[in-house]
C-alpha cells in the first residue's frame, strides 16, 4: 500500500526555492510521526540532493514515496549529468561555483552525506540528465508513535 | 538555555520578542551547510556568518532553534519571515563567530 505519493519541482539557482521539497517531506514525516533519527536521515539526504540539482543542474525534479516498509526519494535532473561519478562522491571534492558557495554550499560533502543516511542509494548520470533513487527502510523504531 | 540569555550587550534579536523564548542546547559553530548538516545536534544554536535563506532552511531540518549571525551579517527581511514561520530565532553580532564561542562559553551558555 502506498501511504505517501508526491512529486515536486527543482528550480536551479534559485537559493531562496531551495530545501522547499526537503521542508515539504521533513513536515510530512513529522506529520506521520516518525522517529526523529529517522526524519533527520531523510531530511538530510533529500536536501543535500535537492541542492545539488539547485547548484550543478538545469533543473529537475523529486518523487517522494512512502509504503508500510519503505521510503523511496528519487530525484531526477536535466542535465549536464555527471563525468566522474566516483570523483564526485569523494568526500571534499566540489565544483560548486562561486555563488554556490556564498550561499554556504561547496563543501564536496553532499554525496557523503546522503550516502551516511540511505539504505540502498543508485545513481545513473549522462549528459541528459541524472537520475538518484534513495531508499530508507522503515523499522520498528523509527514508527516513533505508530503510522 | 534561552535565546534570551544570549542577549546582552553586543546581541541584537532578529526574529519577534516570542523567540527568544526558545530553548537550545549547546552551540555548533560552521559555515558551511553540508557540514552543519552532518555534525550540529539537534537542539544546538548555530553561530555563522551565513545569513541566507539556506542556513534557516538547514536550521529547520535538522532542528535547530536558533541562529547567531556573526560578524556583522544581517538577516534580511525573507530570512527574519522564514525563520518567524519556523519558530527559529535569529540573533546578530558584529562579534567574530570564535569570540560569540568564547562569550557564551564563559557565560555558562555553550
Amino acid at each position: 500500500m502506498i501511504l505517501v505519493d508526491k512529486r515536486y519541482e527543482i528550480i536551479p539557482r534559485d537559493f531562496n526555492f531551495a530545501g522547499q521539497a526537503s521542508s515539504d517531506i521533513k513536515r510530512t514525516l513529522k506529520n506521520m510521526r516518525f522517529s526523529r533519527d529517522f526524519i533527520k536521515r531523510v531530511s538530510v539526504a533529500a536536501y543535500e540532493s535537492e541542492i545539488n540539482i539547485v547548484i550543478h543542474s538545469l533543473g529537475g525534479r523529486a518523487a517522494f514515496k512512502i509504503t508500510e516498509a519503505k521510503l523511496y526519494l528519487e530525484f531526477t535532473d536535466y542535465g549536464p549529468g555527471i563525468p566522474d561519478i566516483a570523483l564526485a562522491m569523494t568526500p571534499g571534492y566540489s565544483t560548486a561555483s562561486e555563488e554556490s558557495r556564498l550561499n554556504g554550499f561547496g563543501a564536496g560533502m553532499g554525496f557523503t552525506n546522503i550516502l551516511k543516511s540511505v539504505d540502498r542509494f543508485d545513481i545513473l548520470s549522462d549528459p541528459n540528465g541524472t537520475v538518484l533513487k534513495l531508499v530508507f527502510d522503515i523499522g520498528e523504531a523509527d514508527r516513533d508513535a505508530g503510522l | 538555555m534561552r535565546v534570551s540569555d544570549i542577549l546582552s550587550a553586543g546581541y541584537r534579536l532578529a526574529t519577534r520578542a516570542e523567540s527568544a523564548d526558545r530553548e537550545y542546547a549547546g552551540l555548533y559553530a560552521g559555515d558551511l551547510l553540508s557540514v552543519v548538516m552532518k555534525s550540529a545536534k539537534p537542539g544546538n544554536a548555530l553561530v555563522t556568518v551565513m545569513a541566507n535563506m539556506n542556513a534557516i532552511a538547514v536550521a529547520s531540518l535538522v532542528d535547530l532553534p536558533a541562529i547567531v549571525l556573526c560578524e556583522g551579517a544581517r538577516a534580511t527581511s525573507e530570512m527574519i519571515a522564514r525563520a518567524d514561520a519556523e519558530g527559529i530565532a535569529l540573533v546578530e553580532t558584529s562579534r567574530k563567530a570564535v569570540d560569540v564561542v568564547i562569550d557564551l562559553d564563559r557565560r555558562g551558555l555553550s
